[in-house]
């Protein structure tokens, strides 16, 4: 049976440029495999570095050509569509502040994979979040593109949607509605 | 030079209250305010500050431009806020609250106080962000402005000024329509603006609904194709634009 798409959603920094450098997104081919990510790269100050920075980033994600019923693999070729982003173009940080959300699914189960993320939500059964993941769990990590492949946490069934906050932001958002986390994580899906 | 009879007024008394009395009656008798004024600013200007402000004493014809005169040691007596929002309560007339809105944010256009003069306006806090179009706060300014509901004069704002901060602003207070009108009129007056970058800074990247709204909005070419360049991702978008 296909899983159904997931969510992948970073939480906002504080500020007034919550959203600098975000992207998001999810790709769902004829078949049953998926990938959803959420991410952003640091690139100082500069609004529109930031944006073409994320768009960088973004492109490559949403390229077509999931293999089909392998989400392994599906996470695999993101990330070696990651490794080919050219690190000086993202800005005077080069990939190092890059932090990142991948789901990605196949009709057996869900692989995530992430860089720079220190937390993951997901909502409870009265629609409000709790952590999906224990703090100190591998999955978690200091930011930067990386050659060295980022861990992968195989699951059979995981929850359709997961906020992810980024290394270093520490919000708390136990208890925070599911509505109002993504609307702080940029999504309007 | 003073004139004669300010001087037999101002040395005929000492105390606060018969200066009062004594001002009062000269201005009751018709005497212009401003000879009066320029005297006090020199010889008490906390009398003066007391005088200019007070409600119960008579008005005359010149008596707020006479106040203008002097503002400089109102405010050095009173501080900028207490100095125009005592003149704005005295001012009778549109007219006169119009002089006394623009002295007030040509003087100060960083003072979040400016939102307060806005009665009469015909489009609320234009006066204000007229004036601030120089200012390094003009972030603030928007943000103040959008949060008091000055929408019309943040459209306008953002095209006078070719800025991203009125539509910036009125997203962070998650009016997406004015948002969508004011970032718009920015790219209208100014097409190389980055908008998009400063709308997904601000918003999020999930920017297709917000940018089929400027879409809609844009009216010259340029602002077209800018919008164009920067949708390529987004068929909605393109169509939109493509829309006659």
């Amino acid at each position: 049976m296909a899983s159904p798409a997931h969510i992948a959603a970073l939480a906002g920094r504080t500020g007034p440029w919550p959203f600098a450098g975000a992207f998001t997104g999810t790709l769902c081919d004829d078949g049953p495999t998926g990938l959803a990510w959420a991410g952003r790269v640091t690139s100082g100050a500069d609004l529109s570095l930031a944006w073409r920075a994320s768009r960088l980033l973004e492109h490559p994600l949403a390229r077509p050509g999931l293999p089909r019923a392998d989400r392994r693999r599906a996470l695999a070729i993101a990330w070696a569509r990651l490794d080919g982003v050219q690190r000086e173009l993202l800005g005077p940080n080069a990939g190092d502040g890059v932090s990142v959300l991948l789901i990605a699914w196949d009709a057996e189960g869900v692989a995530l994979s992430g860089i720079g993320l220190e937390a993951l939500y997901a909502s409870d059964a009265n629609g409000e979040l709790a952590p999906w993941l224990a703090p100190a769990h591998p999955l978690f990590g200091l930011p930067g593109l990386t050659t060295a492949r980022p861990m992968a946490l195989t699951v059979d069934a995981a929850p359709s949607t997961l906020i992810a906050v980024a290394h270093g932001d520490e919000h708390d958002l136990a208890g925070v509605s599911l509505h109002t986390a993504l609307q702080r994580s940029g999504v309007r899906r | 030079m003073t004139a004669p009879w300010v001087a037999e007024l101002l040395a005929s008394v000492v105390e606060a209250d018969a200066l009062r009395r004594a001002v009062s009656l000269a201005l009751s008798e018709g005497r212009p305010a401003l000879p009066l004024w320029l005297a006090l600013a020199d010889e008490a200007p906390d009398q003066l500050a007391a005088l200019a402000l007070d409600a119960h004493v008579p008005s005359s014809a010149d008596r707020l431009d006479a106040s203008l005169a002097v503002i400089d040691v109102l405010e050095s007596e009173l501080g900028p806020e207490r100095a125009l929002l005592g003149l704005w309560a005295l001012a009778n007339t549109a007219e006169e609250r119009a002089v006394v809105r623009a002295q007030a944010a040509a003087r100060h256009p960083s003072a979040a106080w400016n939102a307060q003069l806005v009665d009469g306006e015909a489009s609320p806090g234009t006066a204000w962000l007229t004036a601030s179009e120089a200012s390094s706060s003009l972030d603030v300014i928007c943000a103040t402005c959008a949060a008091r509901g000055f929408d019309a004069a943040l459209i306008a704002a953002a095209a006078a000024q070719r800025s991203l901060h009125p539509a910036v602003a009125l997203i962070r207070v998650h009016r997406l329509q004015a948002a969508a009108a004011a970032a718009a009129a920015a790219l209208d007056a100014e097409s190389r603006l980055p908008v998009v970058a400063w709308l997904a800074a601000v918003y999020g990247p999930d920017l297709e609904l917000l940018l089929l709204d400027i879409a809609r909005a844009v009216r010259t070419m340029e602002a077209r194709d800018a919008l164009r360049r920067a949708s390529v991702d987004l068929p909605s978008v393109l169509a939109a634009l493509a829309a006659p």
